[in-house]
């Protein structure tokens, strides 16, 4: 595949495919399964409330209907938990940072630092029970251009916030 | 005059007082917005004998919550500078900690709504390039601290302003104008579906509040008359008044916005003028073009008549009026115009590709089986028969479409910028330098992973431009390079 010539051969241009990638933090797995669960046990009041108050659901089939579609839910849900926990990592390189995640779409995300604009660092409740945090970053492209690597310890959440502040402020000054 | 106070903004600030009912307001909003359907059961079932209570409890319930949560924000919410950077910590239940380096900045507005003027407070927004993130904000704080620290913010910028650069006056030279055949031309080959739909929305509209008006029986009176029957009974009569109604509406639409297009070119950038009854002026600086693109629909591509647009750093809310949209009547007008970004790659560029046919496939799956399957056994089910047809029509749509676009779509690559040519029936042309790129996302599904297939996405701060169903090492390639490209140097891409 002749993609370009010259200047710069791309055999010897750095490959984000061939950078291994740091997994997240096994606690957030535990993070995820929670989340879903309370979700599904939301899902299952309003549909108990549902049928305490509408009559036509009363019925064995629409009950069996809604208990079975609620199991399938719950069931899918926890499969891609695992899945696509498999598959999610990031990785620091000197001059961007790669995030990667997804099983049913595989998608990597690279955020060189120089276009990086300002950054977040975010733990809920449920993370902050785990000692677990979300790195945000945001660049200037349009549209949900961001990216959210969840799943850090908060020390590595703050350290590579910091390191990013640092790339950012070795600069040289921009002009506008 | 009152005492010039001195604050050390390196010391947690927290905000004025007055900001807990700012952030209590704030909180009612969002758990509106979020949870209307839910009111909304809730008082239509006030008729029941339980209701009643069962209602003011959810009400009770919820405003205490709010009202709990939104003094634990206010509580923990803190601002200051830690070395060159500005630190927001917002949030009690998920804990956010923002760090701006203040050298992105870009500007600090000082905003007051209704009830901030009601408390004497203002709240301070920062915007980096781009879009504006809305958590960047300071809900509510004292009108002179903001005004300290905005100045601080931007001293310790240490920028010049854009308003001190264009004091001066500025030489011209003028690029293009539209003729009045020029416009006419526009408007008799825009895009009449848009203005086709709209006037028929506008019309069933109209239709029902005469009725609600006038009360039906009237309004079935007129419509057994001899007259409005002759008129409703043949369709396709109807369809004609509909359809020149809308072609004077789109007509009216471009004179409207392009009227009196003048177009000239300062050293600094472009200077746009048009409008009849709205003059808009747009200033497009040559270094705030992100990438440029033309496109014409079928129609207009017979004639030789594109629309340029300069894509420009856009904000969270673009709306259309705001897009720099020129219609150049001529080709070479748009080599003028590429002149100060980079000039067109059909000949220059190093390589040239397409997309794979698996895109057919998959779209003709997705888009297009996929639904008519639903919509045929829908159709089956209710022993609609002769529906079957429509969907089975919609597949072979699908397919033509699939079929076009691929056969339309291709990539040029060069070493500093890139070309992208796409669209079915019109055309439109993308071409964009690659440092202007702010991310790069590589996508594949599982249906492109078994082909060895990738969807690559590069983001700009004007549009992110989207690559289907190419080779996954020719998208790797072109990931790395663009990285390469953004990252080697400092250029500003601003």
């Amino acid at each position: 595949m002749n993609f370009l010539n010259e200047p710069v051969p791309t055999e010897s241009l750095p490959r984000v495919e061939a950078v291994p990638l740091q997994p997240l933090e096994p606690a957030y797995r535990k993070v995820l399964r929670i989340q879903s669960l309370i979700v599904m046990v939301v899902l299952a009041v309003i549909a108990v409330v549902l049928l305490a108050f509408i009559e036509k659901f009363r019925e064995p089939l629409a009950i069996g209907i809604t208990a079975g579609v609620w199991l399938l839910v719950a069931a899918a849900r926890f499969y891609l938990i695992e899945k696509s926990y498999v598959h999610k990592g990031y990785a620091i390189r000197d001059r961007d940072i790669i995030y990667r995640s997804g099983w049913f779409i595989r998608r990597t995300q690279t955020c060189p630092f120089n276009r990086i604009q300002h950054s977040t660092v975010s733990m809920g409740p449920l993370e902050r029970a785990y000692g677990l945090a979300t790195l945000m970053l945001y660049t200037a492209g349009s549209g949900a251009a961001d990216m959210n690597i969840p799943g850090l310890t908060q020390e590595t959440a703050q350290s590579l916030k910091e390191w990013i502040n640092k790339k950012i402020a070795d600069e040289p000054a921009e002009a506008i | 005059m009152n005492q010039p106070k001195q604050y050390d903004w390196h010391e947690p600030q927290r905000q004025a007082p007055a900001g807990l009912l700012i952030m209590v307001y704030k909180t009612v909003l969002s758990v509106l917005k979020s949870l209307w359907p839910l009111l909304l059961v809730v008082v239509f079932r006030t008729g029941q004998k339980n209701g009643q209570d069962g209602f003011t409890w959810i009400v009770i319930a919820i405003s205490i919550l709010v009202l709990i949560h939104s003094v634990l924000d206010f509580i923990w919410f803190r601002f200051y500078i830690a070395d060159d950077d500005l630190i927001i910590r917002r949030g009690f239940i998920t804990r956010k900690k923002i760090t701006i380096p203040l050298e992105r900045i870009q500007a600090v507005h000082i905003e007051q709504n209704l009830l901030h003027q009601l408390l004497d407070v203002v709240k301070v927004r920062i915007d980096t390039a781009g879009s504006e993130k809305t958590e960047a904000v300071i809900d509510a704080i004292a009108r002179r601290k903001a005004d300290h620290f905005r100045t601080y913010l931007l001293h310790e910028k240490k920028q010049m302003t854009a308003e001190e650069q264009s004091a001066m006056p500025v030489p011209e030279k003028p690029v293009l104008q539209l003729s009045v055949s020029d416009l006419l031309k526009l408007g008799i080959t825009a895009n009449h579906f848009q203005a086709f739909f709209i006037v028929l929305a506008f019309m069933l509209s109209v239709y029902q509040n005469l009725r609600e008006a006038f009360g039906d029986e009237i309004i079935d009176a007129v419509g057994s008359t001899a007259a409005a029957r002759s008129l409703l009974s043949s369709i396709p009569l109807l369809i004609a008044m509909v359809l020149v109604v809308s072609i004077f509406v789109s007509l009216a639409m471009v004179l409207l916005r392009y009227y009196n297009l003048n177009l000239a070119e300062t050293p600094g950038g472009y200077k746009l003028s048009m409008g009849l009854v709205n003059n808009r002026q747009f200033l497009v600086p040559f270094p705030r073009i992100q990438f440029i693109s033309w496109e014409a629909n079928w129609l207009r591509r017979k004639i030789g008549l594109y629309t340029l647009q300069f894509h420009q750093v856009a904000g969270n809310d673009v709306n259309e009026k705001q897009l720099v949209r020129v219609p150049v009547t001529r080709q070479e007008y748009i080599g003028v115009l590429l002149n100060h970004y980079h000039k067109a790659l059909y000949d220059t560029a190093h390589a040239v590709h397409a997309i794979h046919a698996a895109y057919i496939t998959r779209r003709v799956l997705l888009v297009g089986v996929l639904p008519a399957m639903v919509l045929i056994s829908l159709a089956l089910a209710l022993h609609l028969y002769a529906w079957v047809m429509l969907p089975a029509l919609w597949v072979l749509y699908t397919f033509l479409n699939a079929w076009y676009y691929r056969k339309n779509f291709r990539l040029f690559v060069a070493p500093d910028a890139f070309q992208v040519i796409s669209g079915i029936w019109g055309r439109k042309v993308r071409v964009v330098k690659w440092y202007k790129i702010q991310q790069v996302i590589l996508q594949q599904s599982l249906y492109q992973q078994r082909k060895q297939l990738a969807t690559i996405r590069l983001v700009t701060a004007g549009g992110a431009i989207r690559i289907p169903f190419i080779p996954l090492e020719l998208a790797q390639q072109i990931q790395n390079y663009a990285l390469y490209e953004v990252e080697r140097s400092d250029r500003p891409w601003l």
